[in-house]
């Protein structure tokens, strides 16, 4: 259950651009979460309701989760596919895939009323 | 109402920590070790055996992560090495700035191994950098063979896969040969050693390891 931490980095780095662009009221809070990112977003989902009620700044806030799908590249011939779990093989060759993206975990946008 | 780009990732403060770990030890030539694993792999038993084989022949310390109790970090103070036991209070990680605290109360000089002893849990440690030069992954085979299907990110994450407790095999229903298989698909680049530290069988060739990765960094 790692996300309530994760949940919390989200909140510094929304407080942060909220204050650095004077918003007063965040209205929605945008993630992207890569499917090999090992984020549950059930539990992400939970720790921002628990967490909210700490930060009157977010409180009517909704949270937005893009999914993106994961990608393996073969370590032999190169192809990309869409992966699931860390453990495929290339349709192709047969070869162990490496992470070639969907393990990504950031905050891509607030929305958000101005000050005064 | 206005929209605001931010674009961040959101282990980007644990990566800044973790770079501060990193730089400080690279300044002393000292070599970080995360070692993670399931609660009862063998983690502490396997630092236990590290430093009496070699008996002093390099300066060690060690950084032990629980939810409660000091019992690792007393275990290792035998050893008359430096232990700094960090307790999360429930929380079932280490994070770099946990390290950061942790380097504070080490004295780093001429230091050359650091072990740090995370939380044992095959989950969540895997998503956090502590500014490791190299991640070693544990698993005893009385855990069962399906392990590494289910928990990837941890083994998909390691420089070195240590199969423990290799004595008690013949007990377990594990195939070595398609666990390593198992491994290779999820880690094709990493390392797989398999040791007993009950039977010291192994053991020369995870020291080695520890030799190798020093004169490399």
């Amino acid at each position: 259950m790692h996300e309530f931490s994760l949940m919390e980095s989200v909140i510094r780095i929304v407080k942060e651009a909220s204050e650095s662009n004077r918003l007063a009221r965040i209205t929605s809070i945008t993630l992207v979460v890569g499917r090999l990112s090992g984020v549950n977003i059930e539990a992400l989902r939970f720790a921002f309701e628990a967490l909210k009620n700490e930060e009157p700044f977010i409180q009517e806030a909704v949270l937005e989760v893009e999914e993106k799908e994961g990608q393996g590249k073969c370590s032999v011939c190169d192809k990309i596919v869409p992966v699931w779990h860390y453990d495929l093989l290339c349709p192709d060759c047969g070869m162990p895939m490496q992470v070639a993206g969907g393990d990504e975990f950031y905050v891509k946008s607030i929305t958000g009323e101005r000050d005064g | 109402m206005a929209e605001i780009i931010v674009m961040k990732a959101v282990n980007a403060e644990n990566e800044l920590y973790a770079a501060q770990v990193k730089e400080a030890l690279d300044k002393r030539g000292i070599l970080l070790i995360n070692l993670l694993s399931s609660p009862g792999s063998g983690k502490t038993s396997l630092l236990e055996a590290t430093l009496k084989e070699w008996g002093g022949k390099y300066r060690c310390a060690a950084i032990e992560g629980d939810l409660f109790t000091d019992e690792d970090a007393r275990r290792l103070e035998k050893f008359g090495i430096q232990v700094v036991q960090l307790n999360t209070q429930g929380s079932c990680h280490l994070t770099a700035n946990m390290i950061v605290k942790a380097l504070e109360k080490l004295d780093l000089k001429d230091l050359e191994f650091l072990f740090v002893e995370n939380v044992g849990n095959l989950v969540c440690p895997a998503s956090f950098n502590l500014g490791e030069h190299k991640r070693v992954t544990l698993l005893s085979v009385t855990e069962g063979k399906d392990k590494i299907k289910k928990y990837p990110k941890a083994f998909y994450t390691a420089d070195l896969l240590v199969l423990s407790k290799i004595d008690l095999l013949p007990m377990t229903d594990i195939n070595l040969e398609d666990l390593k298989q198992d491994f290779f698909r999820v880690n094709p680049q990493a390392g797989f050693l398999s040791l007993s530290v009950k039977t010291g069988q192994g053991l020369s060739q995870w020291l080695e390891k520890l030799e190798n990765w020093r004169r490399e960094t």
